[in-house]
């Protein structure tokens, strides 16, 4: 008996510990571990020059560690896939135009900050970012200030919050006072 | 006797000394190597190749960096630019980076509407459709990045105009830089410095490279700088070492022969003061006369002056015990001197060709000659023994008889018809018709420039429109009338394409048409709000943007004095410049198909000032010009050469067996060059005016009415001549640079040939002149 309250003292211990030293580290680490996921959104984009926000919904697609896309399904249709440096953009008129990443720094910081930390790829977050990591396992903050001159000058902030191994919502604030709320309703990692 | 040496010595002194004095006074030495390219008669001509010696192509650097992944050379090619740019030798570095920085896209933004964005239509339908693309970007992942020019510019006008600033001509752009089809990070550098001051531009690409070998992430990457300065500098380099070492093998290999030939120091001493004294006057006559000696004059005036050392040879080895080296030198000195005047009247054909370059040689040549023949009748004899032993071994030359007389006679006239039969047989070229092929950059480094240069669209200028007018503000305009013929040659292929000023900067007259052609703010706002109807924009959304078109309207147009040094300026210049008062506008042509096509389409769309020219095909004609009055030249030079030998030899048979061998040799000279695959050049040109020289020289030894006893000391000396000079341009033969080897070589196989048929043609007229 003894033994046993000895043991469940020490695994209780144990759990402890390891919710304690959960950090960016463990998070990013668990977050590479996601080779592919498919949520919907519901996004939100407050513009001064609007009268009324923009809604829209749709879905995300990610494979890890570089493919992002992004299908709009109800306030304008399109799509927006990102594989590596290549970002293609589908209108609703059918219109298609492809934009190479690497020759616009500040578009390219700014894809990363969503694709960089669903790939757990700290480094890149941090070539691009000031990171600051608030929270535990069950409900955390990952803030991101940009270093880049150019994305700077457009974006102020980015917010992600998540729960575990899954993100709920992202948060982007402009300069000008602008503002995205994209919010994550459901995950379904096959 | 003593008196008058002492008064020769110190004449000799003296004009060595005036001539030092001269040199450090005068001599400024230059490296601009547009002293080798020719004067143009054309003043058109001669605006471009000004305009591609000066102009801001000839300041633009290319740079680029490959060895390593694409991601850690855009970091290099970011660093580098970066550390170059505070550097302040350049004006401007650009590695594709945002194309124009902020601070400039800044300043010509308000002038969107002025300069050429697209068509400017504000009705309401149109801007009805550009609100709602402005809409859909808003909604896009992206639509952050585009809110903040968006009230200001709802047409997106400016990104039109960069999108045209871009042209789709740009190089690819990876990890924000430019990058090569082939993987290599690109950069142009513009120096403040002239194209053609290869000093300031050596220090310039020296710069690059110790600004890029300090980058620590540099890892395996290597850095290549090409462009036309670093072109003029690397030629300038190759033909400095190259013509530095290979004089000093050479020299060091005729001493060598001289003291294995005489066996005397005193002697060698002695043989080389004819040449020093040469050179020495030579150079300060040079400097006086032209001011700037340029390298290359130096250099192969060196060499051409290296038959001076032929001179003392003559004296040392007709020596003889029993006679003072006067009595010698008496018995010589009408061969000698005739030889000397006749090989200063070739190289007069030099001073007559429009090549600034090659004029101050033959000055340089012909100087350095007369002053080495002189020291050596008046100077080198006081240095002689009063008896000397004379040369350490004779030399037979076997006189001809029988069978041997006929072949002595027979082979020169056989080898001389085969040689012409054979040029004018030939259907290989005999000349060089490519300029390019006399550029002493090896082949690669030029192939290099070329790749680079296409890659960044740095046109090489071959075909181009050349617009002329008093002002900047007319060759703008004829520019633009031009714009829609030359799209209709593109379409049919003649051209592939077209760049011009006008471009990227109207004319006053267009920009002030497109400010008639902006709305009035009633209409606009109406159509505005008219085309906001049922779109979420706010109603006041726009204002910023009437405000601006209202404030377009009364801009002062741009004109070429506003570009200051702005990256527009950059793209401009080279396109739009004034000279002597006049305006040029360059309309650079690529992908011609058919230039005389071109150039009758150009006489047609009468625009005055409007010249079609096509540079290459015109320089080649130009070289080939000078080439043929080159040629000509040449038979002045040797009618007058004829001249001379009648006035020294007094018979019209002794000039004749003089003269014979000598254009034997010279036959078979070039037939030879030609079977060995070479193209003649002008280069090869002033090897074979040496080689015509060196063989009177020759020919006169061989033919003196001489004693068995001297004639063997002929063929001793004339064999010593002949080593040696074999041995000099034979190694200069071995020279990578075409120009040296051309000489080199075309010398080498001229004096055996001349050594040769001088000695047959003497065996063979023995019988008749004894």
């Amino acid at each position: 008996m003894a033994r046993l309250i000895l043991g469940l003292c020490l695994s209780l211990w144990l759990a402890g510990a390891q919710a304690g030293e959960w950090s960016l580290q463990t998070l990013m680490a668990q977050l590479a571990e996601v080779k592919q996921s498919r949520v919907d959104f519901d996004e939100e984009r407050r513009i001064s020059l609007l009268g009324v926000p923009l809604r829209s919904s749709g879905e995300l697609l990610y494979i890890a560690p570089d493919y992002l896309k992004k299908i709009v399904h109800k306030g304008g249709q399109g799509s927006y896939e990102i594989d590596g440096e290549r970002l293609r953009i589908e209108e609703d008129q059918g219109g298609e135009r492809e934009v190479t990443l690497d020759a616009q720094p500040a578009l390219q910081a700014f894809v990363a900050s969503f694709r960089a930390t669903l790939a757990g790829d700290l480094a890149t977050l941090q070539r691009y970012y000031r990171v600051t990591f608030d929270g535990e396992a069950k409900a955390w903050v990952l803030t991101l200030v940009p270093r880049d001159k150019a994305m700077a000058r457009v974006i102020r902030e980015v917010e992600i919050r998540g729960k575990g191994i899954h993100l709920q919502q992202v948060t982007t604030l402009e300069q000008g006072g602008d503002s995205t709320v994209l919010t994550i309703r459901g995950d379904s990692a096959p | 006797m003593r008196h008058k040496r002492s008064r020769v010595l110190s004449a000799w002194l003296a004009l060595l000394a005036l001539a030092l004095v001269l040199i450090t006074t005068n001599l400024r030495l230059s490296t601009d190597m547009s002293l080798f390219l020719p004067r143009s008669s054309d003043p058109l001509h001669q605006l471009v190749l000004n305009e591609l010696r000066d102009g801001a192509s000839a300041r633009l650097l290319m740079l680029a960096i490959d060895g390593e992944d694409p991601q850690r050379l855009a970091a290099l090619s970011r660093a580098l630019s970066a550390n170059l740019t505070t550097a302040g030798r350049f004006a401007r570095v650009v590695n594709g980076e945002n194309g124009l920085d902020e601070a400039e896209q800044a300043r010509w933004f308000p002038y969107r509407y002025l300069l050429d964005s697209g068509p400017l239509d504000f009705s309401e339908s149109t801007l009805r459709q550009a609100l709602q693309q402005r809409l859909q970007e808003l909604n896009s992942p992206l639509g952050a990045f585009t809110t903040q020019t968006l009230a200001a510019d709802p047409t997106a006008a400016f990104r039109q105009f960069l999108r045209q600033w871009q042209g789709e001509r740009s190089p690819r752009v990876q990890h924000g830089v430019w990058f090569a089809d082939d993987g290599r990070a690109l950069l142009f550098a513009e120096s403040q410095a002239g194209g053609f001051d290869l000093d300031a531009q050596q220090h310039n690409i020296e710069q690059i490279h110790a600004a890029f070998a300090s980058l620590d992430e540099r890892g395996e990457a290597q850095l290549f700088v090409s462009g036309a300065a670093a072109i003029a500098v690397a030629s300038r380099e190759t033909i400095r070492n190259e013509s530095q070492w290979l004089s000093l093998v050479a020299s060091v290999a005729v001493l060598l022969i001289l003291l294995l030939a005489y066996r005397s120091p005193r002697l060698w001493l002695l043989s080389t003061l004819p040449l020093l004294s040469g050179f020495i006057v030579a150079l300060a006559i040079t400097s006086v006369l032209f001011g700037t000696v340029h390298g290359i004059t130096l250099a192969f005036g060196i060499t051409l002056l290296g038959v001076a050392i032929d001179y003392p040879i003559h004296l040392f080895s007709h020596l003889q015990p029993g006679c003072t080296p006067q009595q010698t030198l008496a018995r010589i000195w009408p061969t000698l001197r005739l030889g000397v005047v006749s090989t200063a009247a070739g190289y007069l054909a030099m001073i007559a060709t429009p090549f600034d370059g090659l004029v101050q040689l033959g000055v340089f040549t012909i100087s350095g000659l007369l002053t080495a023949a002189a020291v050596t009748r008046w100077v080198v004899p006081i240095g002689l023994p009063p008896q000397w032993a004379g040369a350490t071994f004779a030399f037979p030359v076997p006189s001809g008889e029988g069978r041997f007389l006929l072949l002595a006679r027979l082979l020169p006239l056989l080898l001389f018809g085969s040689s012409v039969l054979l040029l004018v047989q030939s259907d290989q070229p005999l000349w060089e018709q490519d300029v390019a092929a006399l550029s002493p950059v090896p082949e690669h480094l030029r192939q290099q420039d070329r790749t680079l240069r296409e890659a960044l669209s740095v046109a090489d200028m071959n075909q181009m429109l050349l617009i002329e007018a008093v002002d900047a503000e007319t060759v703008l305009q004829q520019s633009e009338a031009l714009r829609e013929p030359l799209e209709r040659l593109r379409r049919e292929g003649a051209i592939e394409g077209y760049q011009m000023a006008a471009q990227w900067l109207p004319s006053i007259a267009r920009q002030q048409a497109r400010q008639q052609q902006l709305p009035e703010e009633q209409a606009l706002r109406q159509a505005l709000t008219a085309a906001q109807e049922g779109l979420p924009f706010r109603e006041e959304a726009f204002v910023p943007f009437i405000e601006q078109i209202n404030h377009s309207r009364q801009l002062t147009p741009l004109t070429p004095a506003d570009m200051d040094t702005t990256l527009f300026a950059t793209r401009i210049a080279p396109l739009l410049f004034e000279r002597d008062g006049r305006w040029w506008a360059l309309l650079r042509l690529s992908g011609v198909q058919g230039t005389t096509s071109l150039a009758n389409w150009s006489e047609q769309q009468r625009i005055p000032g409007l010249h079609f020219l096509d540079l290459k095909a015109g320089t080649n004609d130009l070289i080939n010009g000078f080439r043929d009055a080159a040629l000509q030249n040449l038979w002045w030079g040797a009618l007058l050469i004829a001249v001379l030998l009648w006035w020294g030899l007094r018979q019209i048979r002794r000039v004749l067996v003089v003269l014979l061998p000598v254009a034997t040799a010279l036959a078979v000279t070039i037939a030879l060059l030609h079977l060995l695959g070479e193209r003649l050049s002008l280069f090869h040109l002033t090897a074979l005016l040496l080689v015509l020289g060196i063989g009177i020289d020759y020919s006169l030894f061989f033919s003196r009415r001489d004693l068995a006893a001297d004639r063997r000391r002929t063929g001793h000396a004339l064999l010593v001549c002949a080593i040696s000079t074999l041995t000099v341009f034979g190694i200069l033969s071995f020279s990578r640079l075409p120009v040296l080897h051309a000489i080199g070589l075309t010398v080498f196989l001229g004096v055996s040939a001349s050594y040769g048929f001088a000695w047959l043609s003497a065996v063979a007229a023995q019988p008749d002149l004894e």
